[in-house]
């Protein structure tokens, strides 16, 4: 089965109600261990902040491919990362926005407590995931770093998906 | 924190007073301003406008429509036809010919006989008597459907018989046969390529193989027809990017046919194989064509290069042409044939081939290899057939509106006769093609077919006349034919001048 009409099974949860809420909670819950471990308050947040974008960087801008549904598309989604496949890389949806907000919210709520290097920390950590999310960055990054598929694509390899033109040096036809 | 900051604020003052330099200045304006609170502004701001940037939202169903936008909507909507006009129009009218006589060397069309220079019978199987008595006793015995798949019940014995006559026939370790030979390379080429593997394909290949490939959702480039130069640049292509692969190796084929239906040339076999395994590709070899009419005993394309058979990695090809049957056929290793017995479409989903239809292909095989003389007067017929379209173009006229130039090895029963300038338009030339044949129908009785493509094939050849040789045709049978030709293109292209 290709799938390619299909929803993208590996990303749609993110459509479900209560996944932006758990999410949350989540991020809650981890200040709320920071409390009961007695991590202080000027450590707490940045704690926060550093786990999750260590492991939104990991999970969203570093693994491609489906890590869910490999077996239903077929390779369909390889060399993309979750980032992209979010809302099929439509730009400013709700997902994109809420995504983009949180670690912004994080790092005003860690700015609040640090001071000195642990400021400059929580900036890079929050770069670390903010600056994937700019559009079409991974894109660009690709097409420069030349993948496997960016040199045989540009070499006028296709699948089926893109059309071609008709006409052929063996006297192909001309009307079109 | 406050406190932190203004205790800062009179130590840069103090240091810009005690050392006047645009850097202390700096640092002394900048401890003016409350750098926490600025940030935090400014972080809000960004905050703010991702929030109420425009957001997109992907329309659902009728979602934000009211009861009478979507009854406009309905109104306003005009189906697009099925066939469109222009389709319509591309198809060129063909006039129907019917045939009342068996498809041999001499053939009733619409009640009067012509010599046959349009079916893929090269070999003359169709009117071979053993043949037909042998497939007689087949269907009493079995009847003429097999109606069942062979994985349920549709298995019977001459299909596993021509199986091994044809891996025997062919020196391969396995063979698999299917129903229908349009649907074999299109069937056997997805089993085996999925999305992200390699294809490279000569240009000219049939449509089976093309649809296989267009099917399998790999990545396909096509070299130009029979030039390796071009085959090897784009395998060094490869090369290279594989310096930058970081996966593993995908599955990665060349497609060649051994003689190409669409023009009549042989695949120069020898170095596609070379180049193959120089680069690490594999090889499927489409012998639809070369069976029976390449090699000194009709054993294909390797026979006709002397190429070992473990070099190609799968051999298909059809048995409605030399053999005179129905289905298509592929040998192979064993292992490659089994996965073909569970993942082929085309064989696990359609009923067996009919069972008198295995019984004329073995007949049909044992004819080939018993009747040399067959192949060997088909050699003959090709090369004379050859030099004499070669004579009839080069003595058409040359102050014609147009000429006529020969497509084709010299040994390939299989030659097209294609305009030399045309009109602009395919379709236009092939109107003119069809004036041509139809004038040598009905005034010479040489029975010739235009080429014929579906709008489906992405890369479809220059319409011309095809003309199949058959190792029946006597020599007046093909001069004459030249003949015909010759003279049919004169009246056609006078009488356009």
């Amino acid at each position: 089965m290709d799938g390619s009409k299909a929803l993208n099974y590996n990303v749609e949860w993110i459509n479900d109600r209560g996944t932006w809420w758990f999410y949350l909670l989540m991020l809650g819950l981890s200040r709320w261990c920071c409390f009961l471990l007695g991590v202080n308050e000027e450590w707490a947040w940045s704690f926060v902040l550093i786990s999750h974008s260590i492991i939104t960087f990991w999970l969203v801008h570093w693994k491609t491919g489906s890590l869910l549904t490999w077996e239903d598309d077929s390779g369909k989604y390889d060399g993309m990362t979750y980032w992209e496949q979010i809302d099929d890389g439509v730009e400013n949806t709700g997902n994109r926005k809420f995504l983009r907000i949180v670690p912004l919210v994080l790092f005003l709520l860690a700015y609040r407590y640090s001071t000195g290097w642990l400021t400059y920390v929580n900036l890079s950590f929050t770069l670390l995931v903010l600056v994937p999310k700019i559009r079409s960055f991974r894109q660009r990054a690709k097409r420069s770093s030349g993948s496997f598929e960016g040199i045989i694509k540009q070499a006028g390899f296709r699948s089926t998906k893109s059309n071609h033109k008709r006409g052929s040096s063996w006297g192909g036809d001309k009307c079109e | 924190m406050a406190e932190t900051s203004k205790a800062s604020v009179g130590t840069a003052e103090l240091g810009f007073l005690l050392d006047p330099t645009v850097e202390q200045l700096v640092l002394a304006l900048l401890s003016r301003i409350d750098v926490h609170f600025f940030v935090e502004a400014v972080l809000v701001i960004v905050i703010g406008y991702l929030l109420f940037q425009k957001r997109y939202k992907p329309l659902q169903g009728t979602e934000g429509l009211t009861e009478g936008e979507i009854d406009e909507l309905c109104e306003q909507w005009t189906p697009d036809p099925l066939v469109t006009k222009e389709a319509m129009e591309s198809v060129v009218k063909r006039s129907e010919r019917v045939v009342t006589s068996h498809q041999g060397c001499r053939v009733i069309i619409n009640g009067k006989e012509s010599i046959n220079f349009a079916s893929f019978d090269f070999l003359n199987m169709l009117n071979e008597e053993s043949i037909k008595d042998e497939c007689e006793q087949t269907i009493r015995k079995y009847g003429v459907g097999s109606c069942g798949p062979r994985g349920f019940y549709g298995t019977i014995d001459v299909h596993l018989d021509l199986e091994r006559e044809l891996a025997d026939f062919y020196g391969a370790e396995g063979g698999i046969i299917y129903s229908y030979d349009a649907a074999t390379a299109s069937s056997i080429i997805p089993a085996f390529l999925k999305r992200g593997d390699l294809v490279i394909r000569d240009e000219a290949i049939s449509y089976s193989l093309q649809a296989g490939i267009d099917l399998s959702r790999a990545y396909v480039k096509e070299f130009r027809h029979n030039d390796m130069a071009d085959l090897e640049s784009i395998l060094e292509i490869v090369k290279q990017a594989d310096a930058k692969n970081q996966k593993p190796l995908n599955r990665r084929f060349i497609v060649v046919e051994g003689l190409y239906q669409n023009t009549g040339m042989i695949c120069p076999l020898q170095e596609v194989v070379e180049l193959a395994k120089q680069y690490k590709f594999r090889v499927l070899l489409d012998e639809s064509m070369a069976l029976g009419t390449l090699g000194e005993t009709g054993k294909g394309s390797l026979e006709h290069w002397g190429i070992p058979a473990s070099d190609i990695t799968i051999r298909c090809g059809s048995m409605s042409n030399s053999l005179a049957s129905i289905g298509g056929f592929a040998v192979a290793d064993g292992p490659i044939i089994a996965h073909q017995r569970l993942s082929s479409t085309g064989y696990v989903f359609s009923a067996s081939l009919p069972p008198f239809n295995a019984t004329a292909a073995i007949a049909a095989l044992r004819i080939i290899r018993q009747d040399k003389e067959r192949i060997s007067k088909l050699r003959e017929n090709s090369t004379l057939a050859h030099e004499v379209l070669r004579d009839m173009t080069l003595n058409l006229d040359k102050n014609a509106c147009d000429t006529l130039w020969l497509m084709g090895d010299e040994i390939s029963p299989v030659k097209h006769l294609h305009l030399q300038q045309g009109k602009g338009t395919r379709q236009a030339d092939d109107e003119t093609l069809q004036k041509i044949c139809d004038v040598v129908l009905d005034e010479f009785n040489v029975s010739l077919v235009v080429a014929d493509y579906s709008p489906l094939q992405k890369i479809a050849p220059r319409p011309s006349i095809r003309i199949t040789i058959n190792s029946a045709q006597t020599r007046e049978d093909i001069e004459k034919c030249a003949a015909a030709i010759g003279e049919a293109a004169r009246k056609v292209f006078a009488r356009a001048a």
